[in-house]
């Protein structure tokens, strides 16, 4: 194949080589790893617990669910004009924007997990004498628990998506930041290095959420 | 006087579920039925009469349409105990080690850490568990599975004991020897319980009262008195005395059973 729609190996490594040494493509990895680690983290710190409170409480259901499903269904890259408008192009943008990329999806996943919990369970920690709060502490949050985290497994690989469009649009940083400014000039190894880079760190995350639930849930 | 008063009376019980697009489904009617103080009962019935419904009903999980629960004669709505109940297929919290699992009424009713240590040391032994406490559920047999269910019940020291099927889900010899099981717990609390099953001999082997539930609506249809000796073993069950009871049992039940298929 031309080399200019397919970058050779050794022009790949090269291309690491000079990103990283002359062009501090390490910041640009720190960028969005930034951006992602707090965005996600922000919305699974809301989602887990509304998302819990959904999937058992039908007052709490029928108040959010409409809302969030209607939102879930707006594409983030048709909020991001306004996203831009409010908040700047700085940094809270694009945290916001990982943050309602994942928060929208990850709170229904969660309420559907919390709804999964078997009836038993429930009736069984009733039959003790625990009110509604207590079972939902001592049965609902454990039962879920591992569930909840292969959702966050899951979500948190879409937030490397939204991350990336939120560094296509008005960024100055970060991974797709890099990979759209290769593209304006034919860098086009460089542009490959991006994937690369991203794709590693997704396994790597993956590996870690994994290596988690191990160690978290034995009891499964 | 106050000898008089059973554990546990059931007075006229009955509960219909109104399903959706289905009408009224009577699941148990006019349910009466006493334990007294320190003894065993079991309503025996065709599969799906309703026996659940009448535990947890009892259990508090379920409001009665009509009658009364009363527990040492107080109606069960006021009271503060619970009872020990087992469910189908014995539902172990599968997060939990048998010791957390034997806990987990004991942490619902507040008891600080010395408390709960000593009554599951004590609870353990009576099991036989003592050699699992660290395990997880899925680790154990359905015996020992089912012994923690019956050990976690027992934990909250509770007015009576509620067992549903607690055998049902075990193969025979294990079921057999859990029986024995039962009746050596038993013979150490001295706690009333109420057994629902659909195994006859075992209704017969474990209890001193044994109803005879109809098919659905589940009615009691008659009241069997066992007059077999304590402490039994397994042996009895080939006795005659055992044996003309169980065919008088079963005979009752084989007219039920034919109007449920």
């Amino acid at each position: 194949m031309e080399p200019f729609f397919l970058s050779s190996p050794s022009d790949v490594l090269r291309a690491f080589h000079t990103l990283f040494f002359l062009q501090g493509f390490a910041n640009d990895i720190l960028a969005s790893v930034m951006r992602i680690s707090l965005g996600f983290f922000a919305s699974a710190t809301c989602a887990v617990p509304i998302g819990i409170l959904m999937g058992r409480s039908r007052v709490v259901d029928a108040l959010l669910t409409p809302i969030t499903s209607f939102i879930r269904y707006l594409p983030v890259p048709a909020l991001l004009p306004f996203c831009i408008l409010w908040l700047g192009i700085g940094e809270t943008e694009k945290i916001m924007v990982v943050f309602i990329g994942v928060f929208f999806q990850l709170v229904l996943m969660i309420a559907d997990v919390a709804r999964r919990v078997p009836g038993e369970l429930i009736e069984l920690s009733s039959s003790f004498g625990a009110s509604r709060r207590a079972t939902l502490i001592r049965v609902v949050v454990p039962y879920s628990l591992p569930q909840v985290f292969d959702s966050l497994r899951v979500t948190i690989g879409w937030a490397w998506g939204w991350v990336m469009l939120a560094e296509l649009v008005g960024a100055s940083s970060g991974i797709g930041y890099m990979i759209l400014k290769s593209q304006r000039y034919l860098l086009n190894a460089n542009m490959i290095c991006g994937l690369l880079t991203v794709g590693l760190l997704g396994v790597i995350t993956d590996a870690l959420f994994r290596f988690l639930s191990t160690l978290l849930f034995k009891w499964r | 006087m106050d000898t008089d008063i059973p554990k546990l009376l059931l007075e006229g019980v009955s509960k219909q579920f109104t399903g959706a697009g289905e009408g009224i489904l009577a699941a148990i009617e006019d349910i009466h039925l006493s334990i007294p103080e320190r003894s065993i009962a079991s309503l025996v019935g065709p599969s799906g009469c309703g026996k659940t419904t009448l535990l947890k009903i009892v259990a508090g999980l379920i409001e009665p349409t009509a009658g009364e629960v009363l527990i040492d004669g107080q109606p069960l709505s006021g009271h503060s105990r619970v009872c020990g109940y087992v469910p189908q297929a014995y539902t172990l919290f599968p997060w939990l080690t048998v010791q957390g699992n034997i806990e987990f009424g004991m942490r619902i009713r507040g008891w600080d850490s010395q408390k709960r240590n000593r009554a599951v040391g004590q609870l353990l032994s009576l099991t036989g568990l003592e050699p699992y406490r660290d395990f997880y559920p899925k680790r154990l047999s359905g015996g020992m599975q089912q012994r923690v269910a019956l050990a976690r019940a027992l934990a909250v020291e509770p007015e009576l004991l509620l067992l549903d099927e607690p055998f049902g889900a075990l193969d025979t010899q294990t079921r057999s020897l859990m029986q024995e099981n039962l009746l050596q717990v038993w013979e150490q609390t001295q706690k009333a319980i109420l057994l629902v099953t659909h195994d006859i001999e075992e209704a017969i082997f474990v209890s001193d009262v044994v109803y005879v539930s109809t098919a659905r609506p589940a009615r009691v249809k008659a009241t069997v008195s066992i007059p077999l000796e304590r402490p039994r073993s397994h042996l009895i069950k080939q006795g005659v005395e055992f044996l003309t009871i169980k065919n008088t049992v079963v005979n009752m039940i084989r007219d039920e059973s034919l109007k449920a298929i």
